[in-house]
């Protein structure tokens, strides 16, 4: 390792100790019950985690709901978060799984006859650089929730459609016609 | 068109992963709302209520051992317990004998409770319970002694429950997680709903043979019908509860009786016409008018939002007209005043029927909309008409001189006099199951009933002044309606999941001492008006949440105002008391809660009945003319409470009255010359508009 960059990484160090210290502080503060600690954890991955119930649900207010209840989630377990890994990341698998937890619950997701070819929309990309992230969180709402549901899962979440299809209790076929159809319907949607 | 497949989907993933969206405080809100409800903050009511279910409980269980004992060993035709084989070869027929009906009612029901508690084990489990699937062919059964060493020998022979294997198991788990302070309150709402359900009689057929406890079969008598739930039930019902832990909370299904006699008293304005004189400086003003009411009616419901209300209403009105004679008219040497009450069959009964409209705002509260017709005197059959009435007032320098006189005719009967009537009543139900209602009321005269003239210095050969008036019983009314409930349907009791009672106790009471600042509304009352002091004004109300966020209110107010008129006669002044009495009624929206702090607004109507106590000094008075009334105001106020400590919160609150009419017109000598000192009366009216601001004590409670 060269000079420089060991003496970068030493500058660096400092930060990082804050960091992880008033995050551990935080941690302890959640753990106490501090309502003001809940309140700073909730806020600071506010940003990060409410998109992913955004692309779930059909409104603004049920991705609160969806988002508080795993952030109650977060509050009550948090003695369990041993501090391996990222906190972002032990979060949002609790986000995750609240959400499809919510998702399997709410949502009737059906199979489909197999034999029904998606409809292959040419794509078209343009529309989407110059909409609002407000805008095509909207747009992904307004897909039906068996269409919303596998398109989240496959192509922001990345999942196979073999674990969606187990996750929704689905065949691979219904989860790659819901992804075909959804990914049409957004595209118009996004037009 | 693969490739531009996977170039939209990176490309939104991108976007999406890449930016994120800002914080959003309403999001944070209901996280608070939600940690509220859920965290250890749990209110202290919250906390006695599972005491309280905790009590329940324990007491249920002390009448399970001690009931029992007590019927052993005293008669043992109240309670015969039969111990019956299931694999005996004559079958059980239920219904053979009257004397197990209520005991096989009772096992429907638990077994419908046991159905319900093994659907939603099927539900959980998905593949479906072994229960269902591996022992719904097999009669195969095992007798379990439940109740062992902790109770007398007798009581162990005597309570015994058939159950399979794992019935048996359920049971014992059951009986030990009945220490837990929960799941006794649990068992104890299963109890409840248990032994008062009576709605799933015929879902006995659904259960599994294995589940069922019917190899022992249990004889009461059916007088102790109550206990003989809560002895049989609690072990068996208890199997079910660690299944449904989340279900905690016990919501009372509440029953409205069918048939209800309402009692009601109430008061309101009325009006009187007065026309003009030929000599408009000798119009009499109305200084009362307003009646006070009583009625007892029969209201029947044949939905639960229509009813139909018959009743009769005994009613007194006060009416009067005066005159102030200024010194030198009509030959006076000095100054008179003069009143005079019509007597115009003021007291009087109307026969009446509504029809309600009910919208329920909660189980126990609704809001009811009505409308019906008030008949005067319907039974009196003298051709519509009733005889004059009149009422005079002597000049006291003649006696056969009435100073002022009035002479009034009217008619009666089912359509000569009546009224409509369109009202909103705010009802909400007692334990024991009585209706308690407040509300407000327009009645609108359709049909004049009173008509007659009214004439000043009138001797049997000369009147100096003569008009016509009439009088309308159309005004606002208030009332309270006190019902008695007949036919009580018994509470129900259901499990239902926990709803989310937010930071509130759902009633409280509350004192309030204020001090207020008028604003006259003229220019001429601004300048003979002077407010001095209130010296009493509080008041006293209780209100309900019907919303999480929305209460409503009803209070009563007392206040005083005491003013004194700018007159600057050094040897004269006049000063006066305007007591009021006022029945408010408030809309609450709380804007912030929190659990310490709320903010809160206020839309408010109230009514005002005055009183007046009148300190005039020296000899030259000013009178108030317009004595006596009823009057309507419209608010609104805000404020803010402050928790002191578990549910009392002292509150800060403002509050701006608007007026619908005077409350008090005053005629004033007024000085306006200059070295000749010449007096002139000037009329000025006295509003009730004020902007008050207070402190407020508040207790919430549970009921």
């Amino acid at each position: 390792m060269g000079l420089a960059i060991q003496h970068k990484l030493k500058l660096l160090e400092p930060t990082l100790d804050t960091k992880r210290k008033s995050e551990q502080e935080l941690i302890e503060g959640v753990r106490s019950g501090s309502r003001l600690a809940q309140k700073t954890l909730y806020q600071r991955y506010f940003g990060k985690m409410i998109g992913t119930t955004l692309r779930y649900t059909r409104s603004k207010e049920e991705a609160y709901e969806v988002l508080n209840d795993a952030f109650m989630q977060v509050f009550k377990s948090i003695g369990s978060y041993r501090g391996e890994g990222q906190l972002s990341g032990w979060i949002h698998r609790i986000v995750l799984n609240t959400t499809y937890s919510y998702a399997r619950k709410n949502y009737k997701i059906k199979n489909v006859n197999s034999e029904l070819k998606p409809n292959d929309a040419t794509v078209e990309n343009d529309a989407l650089s110059n909409l609002g992230l407000t805008v095509i969180y909207d747009q992904i709402q307004k897909l039906p929730d068996s269409h919303r549901t596998v398109f989240s899962m496959y192509v922001l979440d990345g999942m196979k459609h073999k674990e969606i299809a187990k996750e929704l209790n689905i065949s691979e076929g219904t989860s790659k016609w819901y992804l075909a159809t959804a990914r049409t319907q957004l595209q118009q949607l996004l037009k | 068109m693969k490739d531009n497949k996977n170039t939209f989907d990176k490309e939104l993933k991108a976007r999406l992963n890449s930016e994120e969206l800002p914080f959003d405080p309403m999001a944070w809100e209901m996280m608070e709302e939600k940690l509220d409800g859920k965290s250890g903050s749990v209110s202290f009511w919250f906390s006695m209520k599972k005491y309280l279910l905790t009590g329940l409980a324990l007491l249920a269980l002390s009448a399970l051992i001690y009931w029992p004992i007590t019927n052993n060993k005293t008669t043992d035709s109240l309670s015969q317990i039969q111990v019956i084989d299931n694999n005996a070869e004559t079958p059980i027929d239920r219904n053979s004998t009257s004397d197990t009906q209520p005991t096989d009612d009772l096992i429907r029901k638990m077994d419908a409770e046991d159905t319900q508690a093994i659907s939603a084990q099927t539900r959980k489990t998905g593949a479906g319970s072994p229960l269902l699937s591996e022992q719904k062919e097999e009669p195969r059964t095992t007798t379990a002694t439940v109740v062992t060493n902790r109770i007398p020998e007798q009581i162990e022979n005597t309570v015994n429950l058939t159950q399979t294997p794992s019935a048996s198991s359920s049971a014992s788990s059951a009986t030990t997680t009945l220490r837990d302070t929960e799941l006794v309150n649990s068992s104890a709402n299963s109890i409840q709903n248990t032994s008062q359900s009576s709605t799933t009689k015929d879902n006995s057929t659904h259960v599994p043979q294995g589940y069922r406890s019917e190899s022992t079969v249990t004889t009461f008598t059916p007088r102790l019908s109550l206990l003989e739930a809560v002895s049989i039930n609690p072990l068996s019902t208890s199997r079910i509860i660690d299944n449904r832990i989340d279900l905690v909370d016990v919501e009372p299904e509440i029953v409205r009786p069918q048939h209800q006699i309402n009692l009601s008293i109430g008061a309101g304005a009325t009006q009187i016409n007065i026309d003009e004189a030929p000599d408009p400086n000798a119009t009499p003003v109305a200084t009362a008018q307003k009646e006070m009411f009583l009625s007892l009616s029969y209201l029947y419901r044949n939905k639960r939002n229509l009813g139909y209300e018959v009743g009769a209403q005994g009613l007194v009105q006060n009416l009067r007209i005066a005159n102030y004679f200024e010194q030198g008219e009509y030959g006076l040497n000095e100054p008179r005043y003069a009143t005079v009450g019509l007597n115009a069959r003021e007291f009087r009964y109307e026969l009446f029927g509504n029809v309600h409209y009910f919208l329920p705002l909660n189980q126990r509260s609704e809001l009811d909309l009505y409308a019906g017709y008030y008949a005067l005197n319907p039974f009196n059959l003298s051709r519509g008409t009733w005889a004059s009435g009149q009422s005079r007032r002597l000049d006291p320098r003649s006696s056969t001189t009435d100073l002022v006189r009035s002479e009034v005719s009217g008619r009666d009967g089912p359509f000569e006099g009546g009224r409509v009537k369109l009202g909103l009543n705010f009802n909400f139900l007692t334990n024991r199951l009585n209706n308690v209602g407040i509300g407000i009321s327009y009645m609108h005269e359709i049909i004049k009933d009173v008509e007659g003239t009214y004439a000043f210095f009138r001797t049997t050969d000369e009147t100096r002044v003569l008009g016509n008036l009439s009088t309308n019983g159309s005004g606002f009314k208030v009332q309270f309606t006190y019902g008695f409930g007949l036919n009580k349907a018994p509470w129900k009791t259901q499990i239902s999941k926990k709803e989310d009672s937010g930071l509130r106790s759902p009633w409280y009471i509350g004192v309030g001492n204020y001090g207020r600042g008028y604003r006259q509304k003229d220019g001429l009352s601004r300048r003979l008006f002077e407010s001095r002091s209130t010296h009493a004004n509080g008041s006293f109300y209780f209100g309900h949440y019907i919303k999480k966020k929305l209460a409503l209110e009803l209070g009563l107010g007392f206040s005083q105002l005491f003013y004194r008129t700018r007159y600057r006669l050094p040897e004269h002044f006049h000063a006066n008391d305007i007591c009021l009495i006022t029945i408010p009624i408030a809309l609450r929206r709380d804007i912030y809660q929190s659990k310490f702090i709320t903010l809160y607004a206020k839309a408010i109507a109230s009514v005002d009945f005055r009183i007046t106590k009148e300190a005039i000094l020296g000899d030259l008075s000013s009178k108030s003319v317009d004595e006596e009334k009823l009057l309507v105001n419209a608010g609104l106020a805000a404020g803010i409470d402050f928790r002191i400590f578990q549910g009392f919160h002292l509150g800060l609150t403002s509050n701006y009255n608007l007026p619908f009419r005077s409350i008090a017109t005053i005629q004033q000598p007024v000085l306006v010359g200059g070295s000749e000192n010449e007096i002139i009366l000037e009329e000025f009216s006295i509003h009730n508009r004020y902007l008050s601001w207070g402190v407020e004590l508040k207790y919430f409670f549970n009921r």
